[in-house]
């Protein structure tokens, strides 16, 4: 093995042949899914767990929490390689025939889809990550003494209003290092979008590596890639955690 | 007592699935191909071969030279450009025996037959030049034309899916793709006045993007089966091929071939 040689390849098809387009190219693909899918988990599984730690009296808090209880079955229980590829070569093409563009070619009509796999990504990493975020979330409310909750309602607020603004400003203080974590663990699983279609990062070096049949470099450099988005995110977790404690006496 | 019975089921279950998985890895002679394939429908056919995947051929082919597979089958374009890489220059060859008769076409959705026969009236319209241009890249006398892949939004965009890891049809230079798919492909766009949008993606995927009509057109050295003309409509031929065997360098196994049929005797006492 000459290092030299592996290097000047790698470098020749990062720099000189412009791959790193396709590897920022790809990164945004990495950063764009595991941010708005963690931002559609945070909101769904925010609801979710609401569902789940609401007093079950009426039919339809009972309905909603055995609803939540599937659902988690369904996307705890299932592989997210397995989910992204069901959404994209089962349920898109049904939803094409909804609301499928068409382009005309020749004269004739052609049915086609408008709906990019990215965005199929999004969907699928979003609501996979709020079967997640919907068990965290439900410790956290768990973990806000009912005191606080007595305290709210004896002050007159509304059940909901209790929720939004002292239930879950404190349950979201203490979840946040496994938020952190759930964020670290999205952005390291969607290196497997190229299941369909979606370059990411790890998409483009692996083409990188393709180019002239050497994966040593390019992978090498792959896994630092991944490592300083993770670290970055790591100081901005703990950034924010240090700023929400603050009032804290500790 | 129930915790007795527990137990035994576990040693039972921990005990099947080693016995499976060591069963599972010494079974005979492994042969590399690339997922979903002609190679690996060829491989699947001898029974007492160990059939293992790979996303890619270059993957497969680094294997074989470390030892973990013994034989690699693939298209024989694809298996000189790799054997003459100075990767694998002299480490590696061809046994240059043709296994099966196959043709390339590009695939189409079924319902879009205005499509295929614009692109089949290109290579009937083009046939000499198209000629030229395969047997210059057959000698490796090609000029190496970058294609940059365009704006998928566009009006007249034409979205291509192929599996650009396999040259020398398809690859890619940097952040812009090359090869003989992809030329010929480029001349069909700018005679129609299409912008071309390639999509690179995993071999599997080229036939399924193209039946739900996630893309135009599958240009990926897409041999004609009748399974995927189940699928997908297919134009006319392109190019001819067929499998051949990569073998070590030092393999002598194949040697005294001289006709498929040999290589196929081989293949069956292996």
């Amino acid at each position: 093995m000459n290092i030299k040689v592996m290097w000047d390849a790698f470098i020749n098809q990062f720099i000189t042949h412009k791959g790193y387009i396709k590897v920022l190219t790809g990164l945004g693909n990495t950063l764009l899914i595991a941010v708005i899918g963690l931002a559609i988990g945070i909101l769904i599984g925010t609801l979710l767990a609401i569902t789940k730690v609401a007093p079950q009296k009426t039919w339809h808090a009972k309905l909603f929490s055995k609803l939540t209880d599937g659902y988690l079955a369904l996307f705890r229980g299932t592989p997210i390689v397995v989910q992204l590829l069901i959404m994209y070569y089962v349920l898109l093409p049904l939803l094409d025939l909804l609301i499928g563009d068409s382009i005309k070619i020749n004269g004739e009509v052609f049915q086609f889809s408008k709906i990019s796999a990215v965005i199929v990504a999004i969907v699928a990493f979003g609501l996979n990550s709020a079967a997640y975020v919907c068990e965290i979330m439900r410790s956290g409310i768990l973990s806000v003494d009912i005191g606080q909750t007595e305290a709210g309602r004896a002050l007159g607020l509304s059940s909901s209003r209790t929720m939004c603004s002292i239930v879950l400003p404190q349950a979201i203080k203490n979840i946040l290092p496994t938020l952190g974590n759930e964020f670290i663990a999205l952005v390291k699983e969607t290196s497997v979008v190229s299941f369909i279609t979606v370059v990411d990062l790890t998409g483009a070096f692996k083409q990188i590596g393709n180019a002239n049949y050497e994966f040593i470099i390019p992978y090498l450099v792959l896994a630092l890639c991944y490592l300083v988005i993770v670290f970055i995110f790591t100081i901005l977790v703990r950034l924010l955690e240090r700023r929400l404690r603050a009032s804290e006496k500790r | 007592m129930k915790k007795k019975i527990l137990i035994a089921l576990l040693i039972v279950v921990i005990a099947s699935v080693s016995v499976m998985a060591f069963a599972g890895c010494n079974q005979g002679v492994k042969v590399g191909f690339q997922t979903g394939t002609t190679g690996q429908s060829y491989t699947e056919e001898y029974i007492n071969l160990s059939p293992i995947n790979y996303q890619n051929i270059a993957n497969a082919v680094q294997d074989m030279v470390t030892g973990r597979i013994d034989y690699v089958i693939t298209d024989i374009a694809p298996a000189q450009s790799i054997v003459n890489h100075e990767n694998f220059a002299g480490k590696v060859k061809v046994i240059e025996i043709p296994l099966t008769d196959e043709i390339y076409c590009f695939a189409v959705n079924k319902d879009n037959d205005a499509l295929k026969a614009q692109l089949n009236e290109f290579l009937l319209e083009n046939s000499e030049k198209l000629k030229t241009l395969q047997a210059e890249y057959i000698a490796g006398t090609n000029e190496v034309k970058k294609i940059p892949s365009g704006n998928r939004n566009a009006e007249n965009a034409l979205i291509v899916a192929t599996n650009a890891e396999f040259a020398p049809f398809e690859y890619t230079i940097g952040n812009d793709y090359a090869g003989y798919d992809m030329e010929v492909i480029h001349m069909f766009c700018v005679a129609n006045g299409y912008e071309l949008v390639i999509e690179n993606m995993d071999f599997d995927a080229v036939v399924q993007s193209v039946n739900t009509k996630k893309a135009h057109v599958g240009a990926a050295a897409l041999t004609f089966t009748e399974e995927r003309a189940k699928q997908v409509n297919f134009t006319d031929k392109y190019y001819e091929s067929t499998q051949v065997i990569i073998c070590m360098a030092d393999d002598t196994t194949f040697d005294e071939c001289k006709t498929r049929e040999d290589v196929e005797k081989i293949l069956n006492s292996l």
